[in-house]
Order: structure tokens, then sequence, then C-alpha cells
């Protein structure tokens, strides 16, 4: 079989547990194996945080949206827990830019923890934050703009960031609340 | 997440591939017939199955396909009673769905502390089910993201009771050119290739979730009833 094939299969295990050893200093690795390895995707447990400080594994994934990050599996398969699945195409560097998010997140929620910021006005319960509500007129919150929507200083922020076009939905009220938002039929007819 | 590339994707669009209507004659669809079998032989290779059939267009279809041809191997052979699959609970929304879609009857098997299926559990509700046991379903390496040590032993359980394994290939990207479901146990199937290799992902296409299997459930995989090529050949089976 083909070289590459095998090196794809090794790069994306690799990979998974690179992402597990970083980051399970401050978001514990719910299972590994016998050695202490995971295969090719690692769940992080956030349920510990979670009864300390109120801040969810969905906050977790929505903060990373801030940081410019598309949110890894959450809750799946167990409930409160956030799955990372790097695979072997992301490069060692935004393997290591995301772990740095991780870091920073988990300082953020030290920050909770410690009671800087409130339980129920921190950029985390906030998360994502659109551009619209940091370029507003007011800011009452109790943490910077720059926090908000710039919380990482390394590149791709500045020009290239991405901004999620909406804030924090109720996805558990959309899945059981089915919105149908096609045009009626008649503005279709000629 | 795999990064699913633009210009990995482009291919599907060109005329070439995506103009040909379904029921073309087989003789202007060569081009298609040697790509398909040199899929199909590739994914044999890739997982030590002996037959594919590329006829569902997800995971989750393929499930349901793989789960069919269990049940319809069983009653090939009398077992109509064979209708208990055994699924652990860490198991992917899906394939508890597609047993019962099948006409299965699910029978949930615990989890240790170490997030592997509880052998112990398996092999009491094996045993328990003995008579009726059709199937069990198992992702390897395992959704909690463990490649289980237990597999091997797992197996054994199953197939002493009769039953035969589904290994969930959704989690291949960690297994290819390192080790073969086919190999350590498994009877079936099917392969999220949107996860494993570059494709779009399907749910109606135009993705593809092979089934494979071992050439006892060959005869009993999806084909079509007015393809020469009947890729499966449970047109074989049903003509
Ligand atoms: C373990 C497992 N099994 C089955 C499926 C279903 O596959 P699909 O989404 O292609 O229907 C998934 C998909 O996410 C999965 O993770």
């Amino acid at each position: 079989m083909g070289d590459a094939l095998v090196e794809a299969t090794a790069t994306a295990i690799l990979s998974a547990n690179y992402v597990a050893r970083r980051i399970q200093e401050h978001f514990p690795v719910l299972y590994s194996g016998a050695a202490g390895l995971v295969a090719h995707e690692c769940i992080l447990d956030l349920r510990g945080i979670t009864r300390e400080t109120g801040v969810t594994a969905e906050d977790v994934a929505k903060r990373l949206i801030d940081y410019g990050f598309h949110a890894p599996t959450l809750s799946f398969p167990v409930a409160g827990t956030l799955m990372v699945e790097p695979t072997e195409s992301e490069s060692l560097a935004e393997l290591d830019r995301f772990c740095e998010a991780m870091t920073l997140i988990s300082s953020e929620i030290g920050r909770v923890a410690d009671g800087t910021w409130p339980r129920d006005d921190n950029p985390l319960c906030n998360a994502p934050h659109t551009a619209e509500v940091i370029g507003g007129d007011t800011w009452d919150h109790p943490y910077p703009r720059r926090v908000a929507g710039w919380p990482m200083d390394a590149p791709p922020h500045g020009p290239a960031k991405y901004w999620p076009p909406v804030g924090r939905i109720d996805g558990g009220y959309g899945d059981r609340n089915l919105v149908c938002s096609c045009p009626p039929v008649d503005e279709l007819a000629h | 997440m795999k990064l699913n590339a633009a210009t990995e994707m482009i291919p599907i669009t060109w005329p070439a591939f995506s103009d040909i209507h379904p029921f073309a004659p087989v003789e202007q669809a060569q081009g298609y017939v040697e790509l398909l079998g040199e899929l199909e032989a590739a994914l044999c290779r890739i997982t030590g199955y002996d037959a594919v059939s590329l006829q569902p267009n997800a995971g989750s279809q393929g499930e349901l396909a793989g789960l069919l041809a269990i049940s319809r191997y069983h009653a090939s052979r009398g077992d109509q009673e064979r209708n208990v699959c055994l699924i652990p609970d860490s198991a992917h929304g899906t394939n508890a769905a597609s047993a019962v879609m099948a006409g299965m009857r699910v029978v949930v098997v615990a989890t240790d502390d170490a997030g592997n299926v509880d052998l112990v559990d398996l092999r009491n509700k094996a045993t328990e089910h003995s008579g009726e046991l059709a199937a069990a379903m198992v992702t390897y390496p395992s959704t909690h993201g463990v490649f289980e040590e237990g597999i091997g032993e797992l197996s054994r359980i199953v197939h002493d009771n009769g039953g035969q394994l589904y290994v969930d290939g959704a989690n291949l990207n960690a297994l290819v050119g390192v080790a073969k479901p086919g190999w350590f146990g498994g009877d079936v199937s099917h392969l999220n290739l949107h996860k494993t290799f570059c494709i779009p992902h399907g749910g109606g296409g135009p993705g593809v979730g092979p089934v494979a299997a071992r050439s006892h459930l060959a005869p009993f995989l999806p084909g079509h009833r007015f393809s020469p090529r009947d890729s499966g050949a449970a047109d074989r089976h049903h003509r």
C-alpha cells in the first residue's frame, strides 16, 4: 500500500497525541489506551471545570470562534466534553496555534474561577463576539473589546480575522423549532 | 477536521464526471467502470474485506446496507430469529437508528471506566441472546478515541454466539495502511470516506459511504437491478 497513505494515518494519530499531550495540563483527556496514548482523536473533559466555574464545553467551543477556529465536536460521544480530531490535514504551526488558543482559554477560565470576571459576564459566556457588538457605541463588559475580538496576538488576526455572523444562539431551541426561511411559493411564481 | 480542499473537490464538477446519465449504456461508461473497479479493489486492499458496494451515499446508509446484508445472510441460513444487535453506549446515534431500520432489536452494552466496551457485559448479553444474536456493532478505533485492545476477544465472543461483527469504519482514517478491519474480526464495515479521503460529505451525494464485507456476506450487499455492472450481488440474490 502506498507509503503516503501510511504516512497520512501515522500523522493523524501523531497529531491527536500531540494535541492531547500539550493540552492535558489544562483540560483533562478523558480516555487513553493502556500505554497512555489516544488514537486519532481525543476527548477533552470540561465537566469538572463546568462544576467549579460554570464555564461549559459550549462556552469554550463558541470562544474558539473568537480565536478564529471552527470548534471541535461538542458533546459527542460524551456530553459536556469536546472531541478534537486534528487529522493529518493541519500543519504543526496550526496545531500549535490551536494549543495556544486552548491554553489562553484556560487562563480565561481561571479569571472566571478567581472572580476577576463574573460568571454571567465574561468573554466565554458571551462568545462568540460579532463585529457589530464589538464595534457598537456602547460597551459595558468587564473586559476590553480587544480581548473580546482579538484574544490572540498571533496571525491570522488583523485583516484575516474570521467574524461570526451571529452571536450566541439557542442551539437546542433551534433544533426543535424549524423555521423555514424560503420565500412563499407565490413569490416565486411568475 | 479533515480539510477537503477545493482543488480536491473540483473534479466532481467536471462535465466528464458529472454529466453522465445513471443509466448510460455501459459501453459508453467504460471510464466509470474502470474507475469504480479500481476504487473497489483499493478499498478491499485497505480494509481486508473481499467485496465492496459503492452504492450508499454516506456512512449511515452504509450502516443500513451492511446490517441488511447481515440479516439476509442469517435468513439465507434459516436463522430468521437472529435479530438482536449489541451496540455499546458509546456508539454514534446512527448505529442504533440503522439497526432499528434494518428490523433489529438493539441491546445496549456498557463501557468500562477506561471507555472500552465492557467485555464482561458483552459476554453476558451475547450469551443471554445467543439464540437470537444477529450482530454486534462496534467502532474501531472507538468513538472515545482509543484503539480498544479487547477487539480480538470481542470478535470471538460475538462469533462464538452466532453473531456477525459490524465494525463501524467512521474512524478508518486511523487505520489505513496500518490495520485492516477484515483481518481483526470484522465481517462488514461502512467507510465514511469523507473522513478518510478528501471527498464531499454524503447525505444524499455526491459523497460515498461504501460498504465492504467478507465473502460470505458479499452476495447480500446492495447492487442495482438494472445495472449490468452489479457491483454488489444482492441483485443476483433477488432475481
Ligand atoms: C462513528 C460514526 N458512525 C457513523 C457515522 C455516520 O456517518 P455519516 O455522517 O456519513 O452518515 C458517523 C458520522 O458522523 C460516525 O462518527
